[in-house]
């Protein structure tokens, strides 16, 4: 059995987690240090819960168009990546899109608008996220759009605390926030052992993640709620605004980098029975638990010899 | 004849004191000769870090670490070569005897149950 120094907190509904080897133990306060230093900086970037994140206090002036703080530009650039990586599957708009079409319908009794810029978006029909500009450090949102960086920020901060840690303290480091796990630096004793299950009952898998890689997994399974008789979810297809369909209990993506690994797994729930196809061609390990509990492994994802009786 | 016999003894005192550090010249000499070459020739380094720790009541773990290392010199301006080894994976097993893949960043995890993180979705 491997012996971990390790603590957690909570942190944005969820928990916060930072694992260092034994022989590392004294340096876990600093460790834990970095993970919050990290967690608070996105936090005050791009929180869309706080009237004083640079993301709300600034929304009138994003909307022109202005310079933006470098960790904030870096989130939105990878929030745009991962759109663009997915064809827009993974949209950091999405979120305020039923929120945006009843604005539009205030907005239609409203006296006409002649601003330039939003003249402009009206008549420009390509996906919101597609034009959000970001040039350098200038970013300039769409009238009506604000950006909901949650997912990829997340997993941002669990990448850039690891590599904090690493940076800084010279050891091995695994970072988990709300189940988007990083690691950085050299292998503990045994490696960075991670259990991928979703909810108890569902099939578990036990993997070794080798250090510098992440790990992330997207359920269908989590905040769900009732709605006319339909069970729905939290994960919408942007082609409807409507839950994707639950195809997938969940998708886990093995990556070199959270950020990859989380966009790749909403990519896949989005995209239901293509979701394999998509996913063997990026060469990515991937693990998928079909809405039967069957599960398909991708990609180099361990076949599952000897944990299938450690199996909750 | 005391002197006589005094100044015989004396010179064979003497030729045996000479003799004996002769060789011993002989032997410091060669030895040096010989620590020097090996000096300027091979430095052999090693090292071997062990750890052994025990977790109360939950099992317990042994860790060993070693590197390995040797460097040859062969006089200034010559070549220089390194050679290094460290505990290695075979045949895609790595120590615990796990299969790897280096290319997807995953491979089966240990059998004892030792989880430090679960992912879930959130």
């Amino acid at each position: 059995m491997t012996v971990r120094a390790a603590t957690e907190w909570d942190l944005w509904t969820t928990t916060a987690r930072v694992v260092l080897d034994h022989r590392d133990r004294r340096h876990l306060a600093a460790a834990e240090s970095c993970v919050r230093e990290v967690t608070a900086a996105v936090d005050a970037a791009c929180s869309r819960f706080r009237e004083d994140s640079e993301l709300v206090a600034r929304s009138a002036d994003l909307e022109r168009g202005t310079e933006v703080s470098p960790l904030l530009a870096t989130l939105v650039h990878q929030a745009l990546d991962a759109a663009r990586l997915t064809d827009g599957d993974v949209d950091p708009t999405l979120g305020n899109r039923m929120v945006s079409l009843g604005y539009d319908v205030a907005f239609a009794d409203a006296s006409p608008e002649t601003r330039p810029a939003v003249v402009a978006d009206a008549l420009d029909g390509r996906p919101a996220w597609r034009r959000v500009l970001l040039s350098g450090r200038f970013l300039r949102v769409p009238t009506g759009v604000r950006l909901d960086l949650g997912a990829t920020a997340k997993a941002a901060a669990a990448d850039m605390a690891a590599a904090s840690i690493t940076a800084r303290l010279g050891v091995g480091a695994l970072v988990s926030l709300g189940g988007d796990v990083a690691t950085a630096g050299p292998d503990p004793s045994g490696g960075w052992q991670v259990r991928v299950q979703d909810l108890d009952g569902d099939p578990a898998d036990h993997v070794r993640i080798a250090s510098g890689w992440s790990v992330a997994t997207s359920s269908t399974q989590k905040r769900r709620w009732e709605q006319d008789g339909h069970a729905r979810h939290h994960i919408l297809d942007p082609r409807w605004g409507l839950p994707a369909e639950a195809v997938w209990r969940s998708v886990t993506v093995v990556a070199p980098s959270c950020v990859t690994a989380n966009t790749m797994t909403t990519a896949a729930v989005v995209r239901g029975r293509a979701a394999p196809e998509w996913l063997r061609a990026s060469g990515r390990a991937a693990r998928l638990v079909a809405a039967d509990g069957s599960v398909v492994r991708l990609g180099g994802w361990p076949a599952d010899d000897r944990q299938s009786g450690r199996a909750a | 004849m005391g002197t006589g016999r005094q100044g015989r003894r004396s010179a064979r005192i003497t030729s045996a004191l000479v003799s004996v550090g002769g060789l011993v010249v002989a032997l410091v000499t060669g030895a040096g000769l010989w620590a020097g070459h090996e000096q300027s020739s091979t430095d052999t380094t090693s090292s071997t870090d062990t750890t052994s720790e025990s977790s109360t009541g939950s099992g317990s773990t042994t860790t060993t670490d070693s590197t390995s290392g040797t460097d040859s010199t062969s006089g200034p301006g010559s070549s220089t070569t390194d050679s290094g080894s460290t505990a290695t994976e075979q045949d895609g097993s790595t120590s615990d005897g796990t299969s790897t893949d280096e290319g997807s960043g995953v491979t089966s995890g240990t059998t004892d149950g030792s989880t430090d993180a679960t992912t879930t979705g959130s």
